[in-house]
């Protein structure tokens, strides 16, 4: 706790204050339905809650997706917010009771908050609580509740956890929202009616339990599908980066280059305001830029003078490496991002002679990055430059050679003492 | 196609035309003929939510998919019977495989139509008549409700994966348990999930009139959709994936390939070729899923070491110094360091270190680790893969295994080169009666 940044400390205590505050009204609020079998009602959908959040499934850029969703929403329809909100809070308290306190305590505030609102949208909006009507829930009478609450469900959510990660990792709220509100969304919408459902299926006695545990069947598998997506996804960005690290690490000269220019390419992009929920592509491409080297090998490293032939080959390069970045395909948009990298505003790049506004800025923002390593690093045929000749050669590239407003954020970068840190760089091993 | 796998398809497509001419016989198509609009009604819904889930299909990991579909016809089972449930299911897959998919060849939309039969007949034998269950009375009250449904569901289900992989097997010539095995861990949890399913939608068209009122099979129809179609994306998204890594690591293992062999020559397709050999020959033998899939990852990588030799070492029309033979020694232990750092590979990590060790080395390393076997039948399909393709000379299969069966035993592990040579055999790559001579020799 001590060692995140003061917005970051604010925000991890207001919620769950906010929250608590919003716990107590709502308890308050219950005496309103004296009828109303709280305990019954808590201790049904706590246990059912257990079960269905085992092992929440951690999404790739933040934020966790469970199929408890569901099981909330059921209870918000049939109990409503108060005795949804302790649900949520007693499951937050008990799954993730190995975190770190404050971790805790933002979770059941944040939890408190969405469920504690879905439910009040639900109830303002026209909504009536099963277990207090002797009717069946009339789906033509109760559909703007259900889905406004659903809605209220989802916002609440999203933005309570992706305001937690924009304030940690120093992004844009709005994007961060959007990439997790993208995975999110659909899927809570998806789930949205199983909750609906499981409250209906829980007024007929005869299916009460049954009916309600077999809608965990699918939910479950869901679950399992989508972490094993998930870790799979994982899997296979470790496993690109363990074996392209392994690719240049016996290179002459590229050692822990597209590491630094995947670093440099994240902050430029950041300073520019690159759309967030390009930004994976965008780190992809960085990392794997010069992937399309590597085949050509042997000409890039010849000692005598390059013929015509050599030269029309090195510029195929960005062309192979986009194929080789597809072939991998993890990342949509990656490939065509690589294979713009060595184009120039001026028209005189390769291999399509791109011009201007033609030109991917994601692109543009690795070219410049490259050419930055390329320059401040130590080559066989000559030494480092220092950072201020590289910027200097840089702005005189400025508009031509490259975007202008890329090397204007680096120079801001540097100027600000911002840039990342690079890793020392080893002599060149190659015999 | 091979002659097993085409007398395997005809059989199942002649028995399933069969259960359905027996089911128009004695099913109660005699009720639809009395003109019941409450049967025909069922059956209208049934026969349309049939095919719509037959349309989603899962496709496995191992070869064989998973249809939606059984979801339905598992609810039409309880519902109204196994003679109807298997009217729909033929239907519903003319449908998806004629109108939808298209272009499928007519025996295998067959296959698919007898496969479905067979099994929901055999589920509903289960049900009703060994179990005693009644047409559209689902309860969960006594012990014998449960065992009735979860007993038919487990038969359904059981059946259809058991004659579905036998015809993978027998398309792959890989051996039945490996082929069940491998797709079982994804498919099992996958089928239960239909299964509970299927339950739910008989619950709930059994109740529609309670729960939803006047227009009840529609509002079941829109239920139903949503938890298959997230079912369907999920596991949709999961199966992708698995293929896109295969892909990855075939893509980086060329490219590596390229960068260390200039991308010419008999060097390129080298771990491919390992790939599919080592981890057939692991099949044959047996093995686990995991460890075939572990073997299969490994012969993809084994060479990746490579990139850290320097290119004279790898010159095979040279005499190496003895530095650069130490160095061309090294790239196992390399490969071992440069797949270490993922945790999902560290079984292949292993496996590549001792890729490349004799086999009269003896059983452990120099620091006392067991040698795993999959190196061993790593070593035979790389050394087989250099005699038949990318070594100096190239020799034909039965010579190349003739060199394999005298090299067992001093440079290869003779337990793997017996299940390597078997596996050519199966394969068909070598004459039967020369494997069977050759075995011997071991």
């Amino acid at each position: 706790m001590r060692n995140l940044p003061p917005p970051l400390r604010a925000y991890l205590i207001a919620v769950p204050v906010i929250g608590g505050a919003l716990l107590a009204w709502l308890s308050f609020g219950l005496a309103h339905y004296p009828e109303l079998k709280v305990v019954e009602g808590i201790i049904f959908f706590f246990a059912l809650t257990l079960v269905a959040a085992q092992s929440p499934v951690e999404l790739p850029r933040g934020g966790i997706m469970s199929v408890a969703f569901a099981v909330d929403y059921a209870c918000i329809v049939i109990y409503g917010p108060a005795v949804a909100s302790w649900v949520a809070v007693l499951s937050a308290l008990v799954l993730l009771r190995k975190s770190p306190w404050y971790k805790i305590l933002f979770n059941a505030g944040q939890l408190v908050l969405t469920v504690g609102l879905a439910g009040l949208v639900y109830e303002w909006s026209g909504g009536r609580f099963v277990a207090l009507s002797q009717d069946p829930l009339s789906l033509r009478h109760s559909a703007p509740a259900i889905i406004l609450s659903g809605l209220a469900y989802t916002l609440v959510n999203s933005f309570a956890v992706a305001t937690a990660v924009a304030l940690q990792e120093g992004r844009q709220l709005f994007g961060t929202w959007r990439v997790g509100f993208g995975w999110m969304g659909p899927r809570y919408l998806a789930l949205a009616p199983f909750g609906v459902l499981m409250a209906m299926v829980y007024q007929v006695p005869d299916l009460r339990y049954i009916g309600v545990a077999l809608f965990l069947l699918p939910l479950f598998w869901a679950r399992y599908a989508f972490k094993g997506y998930v870790d799979m996804r994982e899997v296979h960005q470790q496993t690109v980066d363990a074996l392209a690290n392994a690719l240049e690490a016996y290179d002459a000269y590229t050692e822990d280059h597209s590491d630094y220019v995947s670093a440099l390419a994240e902050a430029l992009a950041r300073r520019l305001s690159f759309p967030e929920t390009r930004m994976e592509a965008l780190l992809f491409a960085a990392r794997l830029h010069d992937i399309g080297k590597f085949v050509m090998e042997s000409v890039l490293n010849k000692q005598a003078k390059l013929t015509e032939e050599d030269w029309a080959l090195i510029r195929q390069h960005p062309a192979e490496g986009q194929r080789i970045v597809a072939a991998i395909e993890v990342q949509p948009g990656a490939a065509s991002i690589v294979r713009a990298t060595h184009e120039r505003p001026d028209g005189t790049g390769y291999p399509d002679g791109l011009r201007g506004d033609q030109i991917d800025v994601a692109a543009s923002i690795i070219a410049v990055a490259d050419a930055f390593h390329a320059m401040t690093s130590d080559r066989a045929y000559r030494p480092a430059m220092p950072e201020h000749a590289a910027v200097a050669e840089l702005s005189r590239g400025s508009g031509t050679q490259f975007d202008a407003e890329v090397v204007r954020c680096l120079i801001e970068l540097w100027q600000e003492g911002q840039l990342p840190h690079a890793r020392r760089t080893k002599d060149a091993t190659s015999t | 196609m091979p002659r097993a796998l085409r007398i395997y398809v005809w059989l199942v497509s002649a028995a399933g035309l069969i259960a359905v001419a027996a089911a128009a016989r004695w099913g109660n198509l005699e009720g639809l003929s009395r003109a019941s609009h409450a049967v025909l009604a069922d059956l209208a819904f049934f026969l349309v939510m049939g095919c719509l889930l037959d349309m989603m299909i899962v496709p496995m990991a191992r070869g064989g998919a998973v249809s939606a579909g059984f979801a339905v016809f598992y609810a039409c089972m309880l519902i109204l019977g196994p003679y109807l449930a298997a009217f729909v299911a033929v239907l519903a897959t003319l449908w998806t495989d004629v109108v939808i998919r298209r272009g499928i060849p007519f025996y295998k939309t067959l296959f698919n139509v007898g496969h479905s039969a067979i099994s929901l007949l055999l589920a509903g034998a289960t049900y009703y008549v060994l179990l005693d269950g009644q047409i559209a009375n689902v309860r969960f009250t006594s012990v014998t409700d449960v065992a009735r449904i979860l007993g038919s569901a487990a038969v359904l289900f059981g059946s259809e994966i058991t004659v579905v992989n036998l015809a993978v097997a027998l398309e792959r010539k890989a051996p039945l348990r490996s082929v069940w095995l491998g797709n079982a861990k994804l498919v099992m949890p996958l089928d239960a999930a239909l299964a509970g399913v299927g339950m739910l939608v008989a619950l709930l068209y059994e109740h529609r009139q309670t729960l939803f009122g006047g227009y009840g099979s529609l509002f079941v129809a829109c239920v139903i959709l949503l938890p298959t179609g997230l079912l369907f994306y999920g596991s949709r998204l999961y199966m992708d994936m698995y293929r896109v890594y295969d892909k990855t690591l075939r893509t980086l293992s060329a490219l590596m390939e390229a960068k260390v062999h200039g991308g010419e020559g008999e060097a390129v397709g080298h771990g491919d070729r390992v790939a599919r050999l080592a981890s057939a020959a692991a099949e044959e033998m047996g093995l686990s899923t995991d460890e075939v899939q572990a073997i299969q990852y490994a012969g993809y990588l084994h060479d990746v070491g490579k990139v850290g030799v320097p290119a004279q070492a790898l010159d095979n029309g040279r005499t190496l110094t003895d530095e650069q033979l130490s160095r061309l020694k090294q790239h196992a232990e390399i490969g071992y360091e440069i797949l270490r750092p993922i945790a999902f590979l560290s079984r292949v990590a292993t496996l590549v270190r001792y890729h490349d060790r004799r086999f009269d080395e003896g059983p452990y390393s120099a620091d006392h680790e067991a040698i795993p076997f999959g190196s061993r039948l790593l070593a035979v399909a790389e050394r087989y893969d250099n005699l038949t393709v990318s070594g100096p000379v190239q020799l034909g299969p039965e010579e190349a295994m003739r060199r394999l069966v005298e090299e067992a035993g001093s440079l290869l592990d003779p337990k793997g080169v017996h299940a390597f040579v078997r596996m050519l055999a199966r394969e068909s790559v070598v004459d039967a009666v020369r494997c069977d001579e050759a075995l011997h020799a071991i």
